[in-house]
């Protein structure tokens, strides 16, 4: 086993003093130490037992003031998770409300017949709210996925079909697709595809990749949705499109956080720039892998591997 | 004429929800906390709840059960409308008997009020 408590140590943002990986190595340490050591003190040198009962009794007292060292970290780190669930609680309720309030707001405040006598140049001004307030929304949507996926309870597993969830998706993506005039084809095979992972974040996964295919294809574009098994273990997914494509130069950002390719900026300017970090991080953390291959103005395909279990 | 009793602590969404409902030809009652909520609902006993969960003084959960213990309220159909996304929220809100649970952000008003006329017809 590799020993990183260092860098794992960096990761929960505790000094190496106050970090229990850490502590507890250095406890075991030194009562093995201590132990083989006033072992041959205690046969060759000290003749007195009550002089190895003080030092013994010494060293219990070091290794208590860690033990309570690693107590506290350890309720620290509870804390720290505690906040970030209360973060998480904030944004999605409490940023999420103003924003749903500001959308529809708009929408009925769009149907007054005041507002169609409106000259053009108005239209023009509400449809930039508008494109600003789902930009709003987006990144609010984002940022609560990326808080979930941080929490370990979501990781929780049951049997599902794979190709039934992505069904799914395409069904109730289908007004996207329609309004974007594009062809979405699925090529699933075989019919059912059972794996154990957590549902929702491998709908979440199909629903990133399917929304950037259709968003960054071109009118009467294709979207092909192929799932295969790879030996009995794996599972393919992969999510073609005739898009847009991926710069060359952009493509070793892909996956950064807030980074958006300046092509699909120009195309789309509501995303938040989270959702291929999203897709990544869920992908490995389910012992997956996620490869794509883009060709400019020709297209993408995305590429998962993933264990069934 | 169909009562609509609102209950949702936001007063913009109040205005905005309960105008459009108005103009659709509903009565629209208001409540913007739970306890209020519960009260009209036992009053004035609408033909549908459009219920807030995160609310002052009664949680909207709290208030569901109270609704569905009470032989008067038991049957009034109620959507949850809400931000609140987690999935033992909607177990517990369908358990009590909620006819949708909808998380306000993936929602058109429109739609919304598409779904109100379904469920009160």
């Amino acid at each position: 086993m590799r020993l990183k408590f260092i860098s794992n140590c960096k990761s929960l943002g505790l000094p190496l003093w106050q970090c229990p990986q850490f502590l507890f190595l250095v406890m075991g340490v030194i009562n093995i130490v201590s132990t083989i050591f006033f072992y041959f003190l205690g046969q060759r040198y000290i003749d007195d037992p009550r002089i190895v009962a003080l030092i013994v009794s010494a060293i219990s007292a070091i290794l208590f003031v860690i033990a309570y060292v690693i107590t506290r970290s350890l309720e620290d780190l509870v804390e720290i998770n505690k906040l970030k669930e209360d973060f998480s609680n904030i944004v999605s309720h409490q940023l999420r409300a103003p924003i749903t309030n500001l959308k529809w707001l708009l929408e009925s405040v769009q149907k007054e017949k005041e507002i169609k006598q409106l000259p053009p140049s108005y239209k023009e001004y509400f449809e930039l709210i508008e494109e600003n307030i789902q930009r709003m929304d987006n990144l609010v949507n984002d940022l609560v996925i990326v808080a979930k996926i941080k929490n370990p309870r979501v990781f929780s597993k049951h049997p599902f079909d794979l190709n039934k969830i992505i069904r799914e998706v395409v069904k109730n993506f289908s007004p996207l697709i329609r309004a974007s005039n594009i062809k979405v084809e699925l090529d699933c095979n075989p019919d059912k595809i059972e794996i154990t992972q957590p549902e929702d974040l491998l709908k979440t996964v199909v629903e990133n990749l399917l929304d950037n295919a259709i968003r960054y294809n071109k009118p009467k574009g294709r979207v092909r949705i192929i799932t295969r098994n790879k030996g009995r273990k794996k599972v393919i997914l992969k999510i073609q499109d005739t898009g847009i494509g991926i710069p060359d130069k952009s493509k070793q950002f892909l996956f950064q956080k807030f980074f958006r390719a300046s092509n699909a900026m120009e195309k789309d300017p509501c995303g938040s720039g989270l959702g291929l970090f999203i897709v990544k991080t869920i992908v490995e953390r389910l012992g997956g892998k996620i490869y794509f291959s883009s060709k400019l103005s020709k297209g993408t395909i995305f590429t998962i591997i993933l264990p069934k279990n | 004429m169909k009562k609509i009793l609102f209950i949702e602590d936001e007063a913009t969404l109040q205005k905005t929800i309960g105008e459009t409902l108005r103009k659709e030809g509903y009565k629209v009652l208001s409540a913007l906390d739970g306890e209020t909520g519960l009260r009209l609902a036992q009053q004035e006993l609408p033909d549908l709840i459009l219920l807030d969960l995160i609310l002052p003084k009664m949680h909207g959960l709290d208030l569901l059960a109270k609704l569905r213990e009470d032989e008067k309220t038991k049957d009034i159909p109620v959507i949850v409308l809400t931000n609140i996304e987690n999935p033992q929220g909607i177990e517990k809100a369908v358990s009590l008997g909620a006819r949708a649970y909808l998380v306000k952000s993936d929602y058109k008003l429109d739609e919304v009020i598409k779904k109100i006329k379904e469920t009160i017809q």
